[in-house]
């Protein structure tokens, strides 16, 4: 009886559980992608291919990094990442170099890459993870799938915990404050800003902002400046360097009668923090609520 | 169509749509306000409230230029097309054939991928140095084409035409070259430009394409006996007393100095230039005299109302204008040929 318990009973319990997950059974993990397709692998990935610049930046961050063999064009942060093989830009991918790399695994970004070319990649034989992220909230999630699929597991929960901590603590520091009306701008000749679907948008809520082009359609809409008087911001925003603060302020100076421009309220936040979405979009955040902050001082 | 009365007819719906543009956008503004506005800004009373507030701004600063930014540069356009057709005595003729437009593309692409963005953030004279790029390329490769195929025989119109194809594709080619190599920010600084805009009129540019265009439609006007003649051919024209030769070295001159300001002012806008010639000669016929105005009027008034559309339709958000060029246009065009074909 005590042999039974010690040893039979433990071999069928698990015998049992593997005929009834068997995609679950040691090595093989299964991880669903951000267009809900369920990705299969024998065993952690240990070749990939990442084919753009945010998810380079998340697999450095979670240290798993060094084990990308092929990037995109634009992937440069963090440094190290300059030095990986391009296997693709904006235009083009070099099919023949990503397999020529033998990937175990291909990160792409649905709504950059496209999805033709995540098909090819499929039809071509390799696995192909897809990621897409419009939240700030869905990166926590993303950093652990990560970590499971390349093997660097509790790394990827410390970074996730992390990120979700200090998200959590924005969230809560901003959400009873005053709602500020704020215009975000991307392009000035003619002027385009974006919706509410963007990533921007979203950390614009989480400041306690209001895009004031949230219900606009498209993504990244053209608006006049007229549109813009009507809806009247009260901090106007935009991404660059702060050598160009003082020309980018001059050029709005004409319309006084915005609130953003009257009372002073334009803010640069520096490049590349917002318009990615990764763990750094949190440093872009930090900007964005401590100048929604200035305004909600100058106005008490 | 007697050439007098579509004129009129012209000239009468001008203010209709004038208005019409004035009052309509993200914000509404009825017409005895805007004449209100008007009266107070004529007598120039000082009344700060009325001068210093949003619909003051919105009226004078945003709307007006923009109108005038729009007609001006649909006037140059159209004028340039009627133009070119006659003096290269073919339908498609337009200042594209000759490398305008791609001159300019070439040019605004140039300053992007390799000017630093300091020199790209500043503007002389309103004119970013973007539009200074594009004017200097449309004026370069005009002037290619032009030398390719002037020889001590004169300027031969086949070898311009074959010319400006073989130039065009050369710096669409660059073009595309640079666009290839450029990184994000410069990728999307090129097609935006590409894409025409009007929504950042300002005073400045409407005296630029005001003075340009003045200067253009009055040598224009002189030479419409010319273009007459031109349209009998080149050698009738020379045995009617036309000094053929310096009559298209002046008229392609000014036909690139026009364009070459509209694409700096207002970017890429298509179709009005082809197409507005077209509609107008057959309504009224091929006399210079009428031909020359009346397709000025008539660009003129079809990108004002493609442009106001442009900012209405989708409002808050504006489309490209050159989208509303060609779908408001291109039915009617379409509809000319079909009458025409009944006729024959």
């Amino acid at each position: 009886m005590r042999l039974f318990t010690l040893f039979v009973f433990p071999i069928i319990t698990v015998g049992i559980f593997c005929i009834l997950f068997p995609a679950t059974a040691i090595g093989d993990i299964t991880e669903v992608d951000d267009l809900k397709r369920e990705i299969n692998l024998p065993v952690p990935a240990k070749r990939f291919v990442s084919l753009a610049p945010n998810i380079t930046e998340l697999l450095f961050h979670i240290g798993a990094g060094g084990n990308i063999v092929g990037a995109d064009e634009f992937s440069n942060y963090p440094d190290e990442a300059k030095r990986i093989t391009r296997v693709n830009n904006h235009a083009l991918v070099n099919y023949e170099l990503i397999l020529s790399l033998q990937p175990d695994l291909v990160f792409a970004w649905s709504s950059g890459n496209g999805y033709e070319i995540v098909q090819r990649l499929r039809k071509l034989g390799l696995t192909v993870f897809v990621v897409e992220v419009t939240k700030l909230s869905q990166i926590p999630k993303l950093l652990k799938k990560l970590g499971r699929l390349t093997d660097k597991t509790s790394e990827s929960n410390r970074v996730a915990a992390s990120f979700y901590k200090k998200l959590q603590s924005l969230i809560e520091l901003h959400k009873n404050k005053k709602k500020v009306k704020t215009f975000y701008q991307i392009w000035d000749d003619p002027i385009m800003t974006l919706n509410g679907e963007h990533l921007i948008s979203d950390v614009i809520k989480i400041c306690g902002g209001v895009n004031i082009f949230a219900t606009s359609t498209p993504l990244v809409p053209r608006v006049n400046i007229e549109t813009i008087m009507k809806f009247d911001p009260e901090v106007i925003l935009s991404s660059g360097a702060q050598e160009r603060l003082v020309s980018w302020k001059k050029s709005w100076s004409r319309w006084k009668n915005i609130t953003a421009v009257k009372s002073g309220h334009l803010y640069l936040i520096p490049p590349d923090l917002l318009q990615r979405p990764t763990n750094r979009t949190l440093d872009g955040a930090d900007y964005m609520c401590k100048y929604l902050d200035q305004y909600r001082a100058f106005g008490s | 169509m007697a050439s007098r009365d579509l004129s009129a007819l012209l000239w009468l719906s001008l203010p209709l749509v004038v208005i019409v543009g004035m009052s309509t956008g993200a914000v509404k503004i009825p017409i005895d306000v805007i004449i209100q506005h008007c009266i107070s800004v004529f007598f120039r009373s000082n009344d700060s409230d009325v001068s210093s507030g949003q619909i003051y701004t919105i009226l004078f600063d945003i709307r007006l230029p923009r109108l005038c930014l729009a007609f001006l540069v649909g006037l140059v356009l159209a004028m340039s097309g009627a133009v070119m057709q006659g003096l290269f005595r073919n339908p498609l003729a337009a200042p594209s054939l000759i490398g305008v437009s791609s001159g300019a593309s070439l040019g605004a692409s140039l300053v992007i991928v390799f000017a630093g963005s300091w020199l790209q953030s500043n503007s002389i004279l309103g004119l970013s140095v973007i539009a200074m790029g594009a004017f200097i390329g449309s004026f370069f490769v005009t002037l290619t084409v032009y030398s390719l195929s002037t020889s001590i025989f004169g300027t031969s119109v086949t070898t311009m035409l074959l010319a400006g194809i073989a130039v065009s594709a050369l710096a669409g080619a660059l073009n595309t070259w640079l666009s290839y190599f450029a990184d994000n920010e410069m990728l999307r600084q090129i097609s935006v430009w590409q894409m025409g805009n009007l929504s950042t009129a300002n005073w400045p540019r409407v005296l630029i394409i005001g003075v340009v265009g003045a200067f253009v439609l009055l040598i224009f006007f002189r030479e419409s006996q010319s273009l007459n003649a031109l349209l009998l051919g080149e050698s009738e024209a020379r045995h009617l007393g036309v000094d053929v030769q310096y009559v298209k070295k002046k008229l392609i001159f000014l036909t690139t100095l026009g364009v070459g300001s509209a694409v700096a002012v207002a970017g890429m806008i298509g179709f009005v230039g082809l197409v507005i010639p077209h509609i107008v000669r057959s309504l009224i016929g091929p006399d210079y005299k009428g031909l020359l105005p009346v397709s000025g009027v008539a660009g003129g008034i079809l990108l004002l109302i493609a442009d106001i559309l442009a900012r209405v339709v989708f409002t808050p958000i504006e489309i490209p204008t050159g989208i509303l060029t060609a779908v408001l246009g291109a039915p009617f065009f379409i509809m000319l040929l079909a009458d025409q074909r009944k006729q024959i």
